[in-house]
């Protein structure tokens, strides 16, 4: 009994100790991936990073030569990380990057990126990046005074400045900052046309309370108030059917913003202005107001910045900021409203709110979108926004029985014409259609695409096959023309269907339509060892294209998908070889003696390691260093810039060829730059540059045939190019 | 382990433990063994969401009593109990905990009252980590005979329940009242009265089994202050199910006879019927109903 008294307490003490440990879970959680999920969605494959990997040199100048002072650079990378430096300078070397009194300092990019450069100095300071000792940025002053300051984005077509550059353009006056000013300045005032509600079950998951009208001067608005019912952070059950109850109700509780689009004069002032689309996002503030926002959180896998979100299905081609940091027309011209599908929606089983309700309403809506999309069809030939939409319209009015809408109710069963089945098509053609393409692709890849080279026709199957425009999948034969695409896009990286639900909904039975497009698909090498296909997420190897160069040479394998960890390897060399490192993604490799060297890489992540990928660097000490490639002497002879051959022969101004997007002839005055706006520095091979003119989807099909030793001599020459930063040269009227 | 194992392990390690059989001893362990049925597990609103089943629960307790007068005394209690079902294998409970009880009277006199203050700390361990939880209770009541055949008891009550999830974080207070009628010496009826203030949690299905969305479950989320799926149910049956929480008032009463064999065990039969009802819409509710008997046993 003495010590009952000590010990018992004890025991207690040590029960409810236990009992009292801290549950930690009622915090909102962060969601965090494993290293195999997919999480590109609702933005573009090309993120177009401002920089290549590899080293870089900034360099502190001054205004004025000749002068001493101090400096503080700081440099920030992408993730977030930041390095100081402190210099001065004695003897300044003014505004030359190469002069000795300019001080320079190293920084590696071991991955392609973006980065920020801030100076501050005693003196006017002056701040410039090279690579290759060619400038590839410098100070716009933008600090003022004594400050320098360049900002690199790593990703050119999602980041604040894009934002704030796109409302500035369709917002010039700030007159639609809230959900209120932009209902007004539509017509709102004088009540809505037409009111539906849905869940979006396709592609966004949220319940949808969706107003629109079409006024006198052709314009037509919709916006859509989006309701979600948020159970767990990252939960796809948050993306349910009661997202559509609340809809229904308008239950502020679970308002997570609204969605407004309008259809109206490009030129605000200017009411006779060709029409395009504008996109708006408003969100939740103070007192009941709705707000509009630069980024938005679409799919609960973090904000993206406006207008991507948006563009990525509705017929967006986003091209980088304009060197005055404007939006670029041509990105606002390519946007389209979708056409709503109405057997893809989910209705309520609450009286007035289901399918019947609805139909009438959405007949009406999808009448005002083919108005939009007849008219963006109908602009005149030499306007920038020109655009081939006869499936988009043959989509959208089909499904009502034509141009005049003459059906009540869309006709779910509905197959243009392309898709149907020939019998130069395989059987199964319009299964293919209606339980992978309608469902997972059509609805933004209708909308894409221009009209250049839609005069050019091959043989495909013997169909005659306009492939220029591909991308719209209007046809059988244009789908399958990205065999190898589809493939890498949907099983490889998992970035298409490009909204999350539409990818969860695509593969939540593997057997079903990944299977089933899978079947169409030729050499589709992805069946496991029980014929199954399996999921994106496993780690594959890029180590990039066979290249020619000279030693050392940067390599890059940041492209590699799901890739945790990496391994090279040299497997064969003639001579003398290294790497600078065998587990970067990026290592120096340099050979002592010329020949053919091979070099095997191999990734992992938490689902084991990829198959190895070969890459054969040939070194050969009689080319052009890699180093010392520029657009203005080694890319503009290849493009036929000055003698309006090959890609200029096309892509040239005045054009024969409407609606080309972009101009390769010296007399674009940002010829440069819209080359730059083609190369895809995490994805060399990826980019469209390169795409385009070895590829039969190619209005003016293919210019550098990979089978010819100039085809690859040019091609080597554009991937070095690419891979060593894209760097422009000296030329007058073209690089400065 | 399965349930049943676990029960017995629990069992045999308690009784394992070094229990003086002296009978004067302050140590005792007591020992309950119920079985039982529970017509409304996920305390649901909306019939086809409503799964009845049969439980059963195997507790010990070891104690320890301290009396520091003739008038007060305290018990230590470490507390252990496993709780097994028969088709929702993910709410099988294995719990953990400890307990305080003090007690005194003021005056002396067989019909004088007297009282009891408990202080509870417990942990529950279910096959779903959500529902694993941190259970903490104070507890306050008079008891006093009002003849030598009718006791009645009045008590207040308040719980917090932590859990891993956050529909079960839980806070409720109650009042409760109990009236016991000693027949004779073994027999014993009771009725216990309960109004209980503060957080439920209850289930339903969104979506069906057929893939059909439940859109009649709406007014049930908008009294809710928290939602998240259900991982017991979700694992158990098709179609998606909801866990939702919110305040409601809880009226319950339970009828109960029980039998004394001796001084060291006894055998008890209790029903239990309650309505819980949401203080923001008095149409969202459910009903439960809760058969028991068990066999107690004080060695």
């Amino acid at each position: 009994m003495r010590y009952g008294w000590l010990r018992l307490p004890s025991l207690f003490a040590l029960l409810v100790l236990t009992a009292c440990a801290k549950r930690d879970d009622t915090e909102p959680e962060v969601v965090t991936l494993a290293d195999d999920v997919p999480n590109r969605f609702l933005q573009f494959p090309d993120a177009m990073p401002a920089l290549a990997a590899g080293r870089y040199t900034v360099v502190a100048a001054t205004a004025t030569a000749g002068v001493a002072g101090s400096y503080q650079l700081r440099i920030r990378r992408d993730d977030g990380s930041e390095e100081t430096i402190n210099g001065s300078w004695s003897n300044s070397g003014g505004q030359d990057p190469v002069a000795a009194g300019n001080p320079r300092h190293d920084v590696d990019m071991a991955a392609p990126g973006g980065l920020q450069l801030s100076l501050t100095s005693t003196v006017d300071a002056y701040l410039y990046l090279l690579k290759n000792e060619q400038v590839v940025a410098e100070d716009d002053n933008s600090g003022g005074g004594s400050h320098a300051a360049i900002n690199l984005a790593a990703n050119a077509i999602n980041s604040l400045a894009y934002a704030e550059a796109y409302y500035r353009l369709v917002d010039p006056d700030n007159e639609r900052t809230t959900l209120a000013d932009w209902k007004r300045k539509n017509g709102f005032d004088a009540g809505e046309q037409v009111h539906v509600v849905f869940r979006d079950a396709k592609d966004l998951g949220y319940g949808r309370n969706m107003r629109a009208r079409r006024n006198d001067d052709g314009s037509v608005a919709v916006f859509v108030e989006n309701y979600l019912v948020q159970l767990q952070p990252g939960n796809p059950g948050n993306y349910g059917p009661l997202n559509l109850e609340a809809a229904i109700r308008e239950d502020r509780e679970h308002h997570v913003g609204t969605n407004a689009i309008e259809f109206s004069p490009i030129d605000p002032n200017d009411p006779d202005s060709e029409k395009v689309l504008k996109f708006f996002t408003f969100e939740p503030g103070p007192n009941g107001t709705q707000q509009r926002v630069l980024e938005t959180n679409l799919d609960g896998r973090g904000k993206k910045f406006m207008p991507g979100p948006c563009l990525a299905c509705h017929g967006g081609r986003l091209l980088p900021l304009e060197a005055d940091g404007s939006f670029p027309l041509q990105s606002l011209r390519s946007g389209k409203y979708n056409a709503l599908e109405v057997n893809a929606l989910e209705y309520s089983a609450t009286p007035g709110y289901g399918r019947d309700d609805m139909e009438a309403g959405l007949r009406e809506l999808n009448a005002f979108v083919h108005g939009t999309l007849q008219t963006l069809q109908d602009k005149p030939a030499d306007n920038p926004g020109k655009w081939a939409g006869e499936f988009a319209l043959d989509t959208s009015g089909g499904r009502y029985g034509g141009d005049a809408f003459p059906l009540l109710t869309a006709d779910d069963h509905y197959v243009p014409t392309g898709w149907q089945q020939t019998g130069n098509r395989p059987e199964g053609v319009e299964l293919l259609y209606k339980q992978v393409v309608e469902p997972h692709c059509s609805s933004c890849h209708a909308l894409q695409g221009n009209q250049a080279g839609e005069d050019e026709q091959v043989l495909v199957d013997g169909e005659l096959i306009s492939l220029a425009n591909a991308v719209n999948f209007s046809s059988y034969e244009k789908f399958m023309a990205y065999n190898d695409q589809i493939i890498d896009y949907v099983y490889r990286r998992g970035i298409m269907p490009l909204s999350l639900r539409n990818y969860e909904s695509f593969w939540r039975d593997p057997d079903g339509a990944p299977t089933l497009l899978a079947s169409f698909l030729q050499d589709f090498p992805l069946f496991d060892s029980a014929g199954k296909v399996n999921a994106p997420g496993a780690p594959v190897a890029k180590p990039g294209a066979n290249r020619r160069v000279q030693s050392p040479v940067q390599l890059d394998a940041s492209a590699s998908l799901f890739a945790e960890t990496y391994a090279w390897r040299i497997v064969s060399a003639p001579g003398s070889a290294s790497l600078s490192s065998t587990n970067v993604a990026a290592p120096v490799f340099e050979a002592d003696a010329d020949g053919d060297y091979v070099l095997e890489l191999v990734v992992s992540n938490s689902r084991g390691a990829s198959e190895p990928a070969l890459l054969t660097v040939s070194i050969d000490s009689t080319v052009t260093a890699q180093s010392q490639l520029t657009f203005a002497d080694d890319i503009r002879p290849i493009l036929g810039s000055a003698t309006g051959l090959r890609c200029a022969s096309c892509h040239n101004s005045p054009t024969t060829n409407t609606g080309i997007p972009v101009r390769y002839d010296d007399n674009n005055p940002s010829l440069y730059r819209d080359v730059l706006a083609r190369i895809n520095f995490a994805d060399p091979e990826n980019s469209r540059l390169l795409r385009k003119p070895t590829s039969v989807r190619h209005g003016g099909g293919i210019q550098l045939d990979l089978s010819t030793e100039q085809g690859q001599a040019d091609y080597n020459t554009l991937i070095n190019w690419i891979r060593e930063g894209a760097v422009c040269g000296d030329a007058a009227g073209i690089c400065n | 382990m399965s349930g049943v194992g676990r029960s017995s392990f629990l069992l045999c390690a308690l009784l394992a433990l070094p229990v003086c059989a002296e009978e004067e001893s302050p140590w005792s362990v007591d020992l309950d063994v119920t079985g039982g049925y529970d017509d409304n597990v996920g305390r649901s609103q909306f019939r086809r969401d409503i799964v009845g089943e049969y439980f059963g629960t195997v507790s010990a307790s070891l104690n320890y009593d301290l009396e520091l007068d003739p008038r007060k005394a305290m018990t230590f209690r470490a507390l252990a109990e496993s709780e097994s079902r028969e088709v929702m294998k993910p709410l099988q409970r294995t719990s953990f905990g400890g307990e305080f009880i003090y007690r005194w009277q003021s005056d002396f006199g067989f019909f004088e009252p007297f009282y009891q203050f408990t202080l509870r700390g417990q942990d529950d361990d279910y096959e779903v980590t959500q529902r694993d939880a941190s259970v903490y209770t104070a507890q306050l009541q008079r008891t006093q005979r009002l003849t030598a055949n009718w006791t009645y008891l009045l008590g207040v009550e308040h719980k917090e329940t932590d859990s891993d999830g956050t529909v079960f974080d839980l806070s409720a207070s109650r009042l409760f009242g109990n009236l016991d009628y000693r027949v004779d010496a073994d027999w014993v009826v009771y009725s216990t009265l309960s109004y209980a203030r503060g957080d439920v949690h209850s289930v339903a299905q969104n979506r069906f089994c057929n893939g059909l969305p439940a859109a009649d479950i709406y007014p049930l989320v908008q009294v809710s202050d928290a939602i998240e799926p259900d991982e017991a149910f979700n694992e158990t049956f098709c179609g998606s199910w909801l866990a939702y929480r919110g305040e409601a008032d809880a009226l319950s009463l339970s009828l109960g006879v029980n039998r004394a064999f001796a001084d060291t065990y006894s055998f008890d039969l209790s029903v239990l019927q309650a309505r819980v009802t949401s203080t923001e819409d008095r149409d969202a509710y459910y009903d439960r109903q809760i058969v028991r008997a068990s066999i107690l046993m004080r060695f």
